[in-house]
């Protein structure tokens, strides 16, 4: 199996869809800290405060220096963030920016052997073939974790350089608890596209899926669809709660919100951290199986 | 021990007998032509081999080594109680496409497989393979902008970096020039040859086959028609008689009685083909001798191809008449 992985590595790093994704991370998290930059500039200010005046009655002195006032405390606060991992939250968690990215580098990583034939070449035997697909989820597993490991060092410097500070210094157990929890979160949407790239072997479903599930557009979708029909069916109204969106989307509160206990949760007293640990294992070991019962048996044509 | 040997291997897919029961075997050392129409399953059969597709029913075994119902082979122990390495890992294959990755160059190719592989010293096994494929002055251009033919020997390069005692060729003639198909042809004999390396070929290039196959295998619609050795199809391609009358078995008799060093085999619809007999005078003024009614009497001189396609063909009557 470590024979196969460095395999893979010497591939991954040898092509350019690698680091053509790495980059797309660097440049979106220094876009999107520019941005808020720019938003809590004093040239957005006035833009605003041009904007404003250009509507409305002309305004009276004190009404202007209400407004500059007003607009100076703005831009102070939005340079000033709740907290690291809250920033890394709303930055490319919750909005589905990793996930997509994880999980599409994956479809298409994975079809490629199909598609090339490259497969044809490895051991397929009854051995072979539990290494292969061991070797892959293994495979998974590391490209999320350097994916999000990147986006957070990207993400942390970009805004470091934009002169951004946080209100709240996290200790470093929530920052590296958030992280793992996020990590296992993007493990299991990335699984979940595995199985149906192999499931299908086409890299446009594999994409397709990454898209919709992966940045929880799907799950968005079953939980409103399933709160609908829980007004006929009660007992529908308990399954939104173990979806892998729903635990996501409790990972937007950054690391503080993790170990706080939540009364929403399925289980009394159950901290948000372990509900989140649960779900993400739940779905991941779920793939995995499936993977080695079933798809692992297919046909290599 | 036989590095092939299948009993009623069959592959079904919906309601397709895609491989009918077949019974194959490859000697150790052997260059074995596998020979079969366009969806025969030529290239079913060397899935089946190289454990990509799981028979639906049957035996195979590889060296010795059974592969079970879900497509694996039982580890073996050698003399001295160490485990030896599974049957798939000493096949080498290219079945139908070489199986390279366009974005990367041919030395990555090769050198993404020995990893996978655990090939010590990666890199000179992989320069080697190249110099051996005529590719080691392509080794940085990527495989996407390689000739067919230039994939075809890349594909015969990672099919043989792992060493293996078996190796399977789909159609590897495919897209070669003249000048591409006789260093292919030289590789596989000095593979052969030098090495010991066991081939099974499929091919529709008879000719080149001829010059290479030590045994032959004719399929169609996924049954074994026939097994011979490359003297026997020379035997009968050589020229013969071609005997009809109206008591095959009897005449069958007098001439092996008249005619003790000829040979004899029957055919279909009562032909008797005889060969090894100097003057077909003298078996005409015997068959009149007899006082049978001669019904067909040709001399004839077989060319191969003919002959594997009438096999091909007769074994498709055969089968569906079956």
């Amino acid at each position: 199996m470590f024979n196969l992985l460095r395999s893979d590595l010497y591939r991954t790093v040898r092509t350019p869809t690698f680091w053509v994704f790495l980059g797309v991370i660097v440049a979106m998290m220094f876009l999107v800290a520019g941005m808020l930059n720019w938003v809590a500039s004093p040239e957005f200010s006035d833009m605003v405060n041009d904007s404003a005046t250009a509507q409305g009655q002309p305004l009276s002195p004190e009404d202007q220096a209400e407004l500059e006032e007003g607009l100076d405390e703005a831009s102070a606060i939005s340079k000033s963030l709740d907290s690291l991992t809250h920033l890394w939250a709303q930055t490319f968690l919750t909005g589905g920016f990793l996930g997509i990215l994880g999980s599409a580098f994956i479809a298409v990583f994975l079809v490629s052997d199909f598609k090339s034939g490259f497969v044809k070449n490895l051991p397929m035997d009854r051995r072979g073939r539990r290494t292969y697909y061991l070797e892959k989820v293994a495979y998974i597993l590391l490209i999320q974790a350097i994916f999000l490991l990147a986006c957070a060092l990207f993400n942390t410097i970009a805004f470091a350089a934009f002169g951004f500070t946080f209100e709240t210094e996290e200790p470093i157990t929530n920052v590296i608890l958030w992280l793992g929890l996020a990590w296992l979160t993007q493990c299991a949407y990335a699984l979940i596209v595995a199985c149906l790239v192999w499931a299908v072997r086409s890299d446009w479903m594999g994409v397709s899926a990454a898209l919709i599930i992966s940045t929880g557009m799907l799950g968005s979708f079953i939980v409103q669809l399933l709160l609908l029909l829980s007004k006929g069916l009660p007992f529908l109204a308990a399954i939104p709660s173990w979806l892998l969106v729903s635990a996501t989307q409790l990972l937007g509160g950054g690391g503080a919100s993790l170990l706080m206990p939540d009364a929403n949760l399925p289980f009394a007293g159950m901290l948000p951290a372990g509900y989140i640990a649960l779900v993400g294992a739940i779905y991941a070991g779920a793939s995995i199986a499936i993977t080695m019962a079933v798809l692992r048996r297919r046909d290599i044509q | 021990m036989h590095a092939i040997e299948t009993r009623a291997l069959t592959k079904v897919y919906g309601h397709k007998r895609v491989v009918d029961d077949l019974d194959l075997t490859v000697n150790v050392g052997d260059i074995y032509g596998f020979v079969g129409k366009n969806g025969a399953g030529k290239s079913t059969v060397m899935k089946m081999v190289d454990s990509l597709v799981t028979p639906t029913s049957g035996q195979l075994l590889l060296f010795g080594s059974p592969l079970d119902a879900s497509g694996g082979t039982e580890a073996t122990s050698d003399q001295n109680g160490r485990q030896a390495f599974s049957g798939s890992r000493r096949v080498g294959s290219l079945i139908e496409s070489p199986g390279l990755v366009p974005g990367l160059s041919a030395f990555d190719n090769l050198m993404a497989k020995a990893r996978a592989l655990g090939i010590v010293d990666a890199k000179s096994r992989c320069s080697e393979i190249l110099r051996l494929v005529g590719l080691e002055h392509a080794d940085k251009k990527h495989a996407k902008k390689f000739s067919q033919g230039m994939k075809q020997r890349l594909g015969i390069g990672m099919a043989l970096i792992g060493s293996p005692d078996l190796l399977l060729l789909d159609e590897p003639f495919n897209g070669l020039d003249p000048e591409g198909t006789r260093a292919m042809r030289t590789l596989i004999l000095r593979l052969n040859q030098s090495f010991g390396v066991t081939v099974m070929i499929s091919s529709h290039v008879l000719d080149q086959l001829d010059r290479m196959a030590t045994r032959y295998g004719v399929i169609a619609n996924g049954r074994m028609i026939r097994q011979m050795t490359a003297e026997e199809v020379q035997e009968e391609c050589r020229e013969s008689l071609q005997i009809r009358t109206s008591d095959p078995a009897r005449t069958l008799a007098q001439l092996e009685q008249a005619f003790p060093r000829a040979r004899f085999r029957a055919e279909q619809d009562g032909i008797l083909r005889m060969t090894g007999a100097d003057d077909a005078q003298a078996v005409a003024n015997a068959l009149h001798g007899f006082d049978e009614t001669i019904l067909e009497f040709n001399q004839i001189s077989r060319d191969k191809e003919d002959y594997f396609v009438a096999l091909m063909e007769g074994g498709s009557h055969h089968v569906q008449s079956a």
